[in-house]
């Protein structure tokens, strides 16, 4: 205790930017982690936040939801062979206009509001209160302006709709979802007939004769894109964390190595290796939590200050895994060192006290 | 009779880089008793040095046996060996070898520390050498802010420190004024005789053996009385 506060006492400068590196390197990991996060989540949250535990598409569309087309007949088929009414549901890609702005990128998930179920609502009505054109809308859209209560004009139909509620994190392609019901009318926007892209439902798996029955996870696994995009933020994330711990706990290892002469005179005057271990030990782990505390300070502060619309998240698992992983790391960064120090004798570390 | 503190028995050492080995210490017999103040001189090189690492518990002999307190000390596992070194042994180096980041007081306190001393007798152990020593006004400076002897005082301060029963001292007035190199013999020489203590001091200033009991002469390996 006494020697590790003497040596940082001592060497202030030394030790305040072996911090601040510390600081930075963890601030970085914190702060690309969760934007990774946030951005692989952003692309696909709504689909992993449907409420549902299978999804029905066509036989043609092989398990891609975008690809998949149901007609009204086809709806009845099913219905029928499931001996119940779920609720379709059909994905649009529109605008709505603004006053004197450029539109807002949007998606349509047009459901049987009766059907559906419930949503986490966080402002306003939830999807079995809605009335004739009212539309539950998810919240990153407030960062655009639109507030509960506001008529929304859906670009490509002049359909005019009104914001009743608001959910949270149901964004889909980076753009906020509109629950919207069968009765307001997007799912033949394109088309001369009803066409939804699937019927969700929740209960038993079955099967089905010329439709694809699958989970809801493996849905989201056949987005276009989405494994190519997870795999990369993976990827990234990964060389990341590997990179920056090897670069941190070598530095604690040269570090420590460069102490091997006065360890050297602390053996010679009969101090054992527990005694010179301890000493680092707090040192390096004094140094990896105050770089683990202000790195979550600055990206705290940094996440404040940026703009709503940049996706970001962030698990306290995450954080203490990531604290956890260097602590260790530059703990043996440092031990490997003084294991090399204890080998020599301390006459040789002191450099034969010539 | 007088009672041994330190013996050595036929001590060898060899240093070897593969394909030759030196003997640098031959067959050296060695008996300090209690109270005893002991010089070594010799040339450069003749392994004086060694012999007092060998002494400190800093090297191993390649051959021969060496008993502190009836102890043989080269038989010990590291542990006891470690706190051979704190306990039994005050080691003043050739160089001074202080930590650079611990005040001069913190030098010796980290002695007491290590050799398990309780506070209160540390702090006044303390104290009581810098005082000795004429370092009390430079008891919370750094070993930067030193001058050479200032610095190689305070190595013999923390070879004191523990209140080891053997002092070895390796030139360590090459650094001093002659007045205060004289000083700090006379000092090791009232250690061992007020405490009943064994000192090895190497040296190469003649002016100091008065204040010895027996000077030993090595050359090229061997220990020879004069
Ligand atoms: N680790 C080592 N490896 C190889 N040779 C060594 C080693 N240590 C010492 N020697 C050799 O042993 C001999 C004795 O060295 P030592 O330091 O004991 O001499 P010394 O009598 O103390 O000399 P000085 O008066 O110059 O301090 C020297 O020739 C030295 O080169
Ligand atoms: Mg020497």
């Amino acid at each position: 205790m006494f020697l590790a506060w003497k040596e940082f006492s001592r060497n202030k400068l030394r030790y305040t930017l072996l911090s601040l590196i510390m600081i930075a390197v963890l601030f970085l990991v914190f702060f690309i982690t969760a934007l990774s996060n946030g951005l692989g989540y952003a692309d696909s949250a709504a689909i992993s936040n449907l409420n549902a535990e299978y999804v029905i598409l066509s036989e043609e569309a092989e398990g891609v939801m975008i690809k998949s087309e149901l007609n009204n007949k086809n709806l009845d088929e099913v219905f029928e062979l499931l001996g119940n009414e779920y609720s379709p549901f059909a994905i649009t890609i529109s605008a709505l206009e603004r006053k004197n702005e450029r539109s807002v990128d949007i998606v349509y998930f047009t459901v049987n509001t009766s059907r559906y179920g419930d949503v986490e609502i966080t402002e306003g009505k939830n999807l079995s209160e809605l009335e004739e054109n009212e539309v539950v809308v998810d919240e990153s859209i407030k960062g655009f302006g639109f507030e509960l209560n506001d008529t929304i004009l859906d670009s490509r139909t002049d359909i005019e709709m009104v914001i009743a509620g608001f959910t949270k994190d149901h964004v889909y392609s980076h753009m906020p979802v509109i629950f919207t019901d069968e009765s307001i009318g997007f799912q033949a926007v394109y088309r001369m007939e009803d066409t939804y892209n699937a019927v969700l439902y929740n209960g038993e798996m079955v099967e089905l004769d010329q439709y694809e029955v699958q989970t809801l996870d493996e849905t989201i696994k056949t987005i276009p894109g989405y494994s190519e995009t997870q795999g990369s933020f993976t990827m990234m994330k990964v060389f990341l964390v590997v990179i920056s711990v090897f670069v941190s706990s070598v530095f604690f290892y040269v570090i420590t190595l460069q102490k091997t002469h006065q360890f050297g005179i602390l053996k010679a005057i009969g101090a054992n290796t527990w005694f010179i271990t301890k000493s680092i030990l707090i040192q390096v782990s004094f140094i990896t939590l105050i770089g683990l505390i202000f790195s979550n300070l600055a990206f705290y502060g940094i996440v404040q200050v940026m703009p709503e619309e940049m996706p970001i998240i962030l698990s306290w698992n995450l954080i203490l895994g990531t604290g956890i992983l260097f602590l260790c790391l530059n703990t043996i960064g440092a031990l490997l060192s003084i294991r090399k120090v204890t080998k020599i004798d301390a006459l040789e570390a002191m450099g034969r006290a010539e | 009779m007088e009672q041994s503190i330190l013996e050595l028995k036929s001590v060898s050492k060899d240093f070897g880089d593969g394909n030759s080995t030196i003997r640098v210490l031959k067959k050296i017999n060695l008996t300090v008793n209690k109270g005893e103040f002991i010089a070594i001189v010799g040339p450069s090189g003749s392994g004086k040095s060694t012999l007092l690492s060998i002494i400190g518990a800093l090297l191993t002999p390649t051959v021969g046996e060496i008993t502190i307190d009836q102890q043989i000390v080269h038989q010990q596992y590291n542990k006891k060996l470690n706190q051979i070194r704190a306990k039994k042994i005050g080691f003043i180096f050739q160089s001074p070898n202080l930590i650079p980041y611990l005040d001069v007081y913190s030098q010796l306190r980290i002695v007491a520390h290590i050799a398990k001393i309780d506070n209160r007798q540390g702090e006044r152990r303390a104290q009581e050498l810098l005082k000795r020593l004429d370092l009390s006004h430079r008891m919370r400076n750094y070993p930067n802010e030193l001058s050479g002897g200032e610095k190689q005082r305070v190595a013999i301060a923390r070879a004191f420190m523990s209140d080891p029963s053997v002092i070895l001292a390796d030139e360590p007035t090459a650094s001093l004024d002659s007045v205060r190199g004289r000083n700090v013999v006379e000092m090791i020489s009232q250690e061992v005789k007020s405490s009943n203590k064994a000192a090895i001091m190497v040296t190469h200033d003649e002016r100091m053996l008065d204040l010895c009991d027996r000077v030993y002469n090595m050359e090229d390996g061997l220990l020879s009385q004069k």
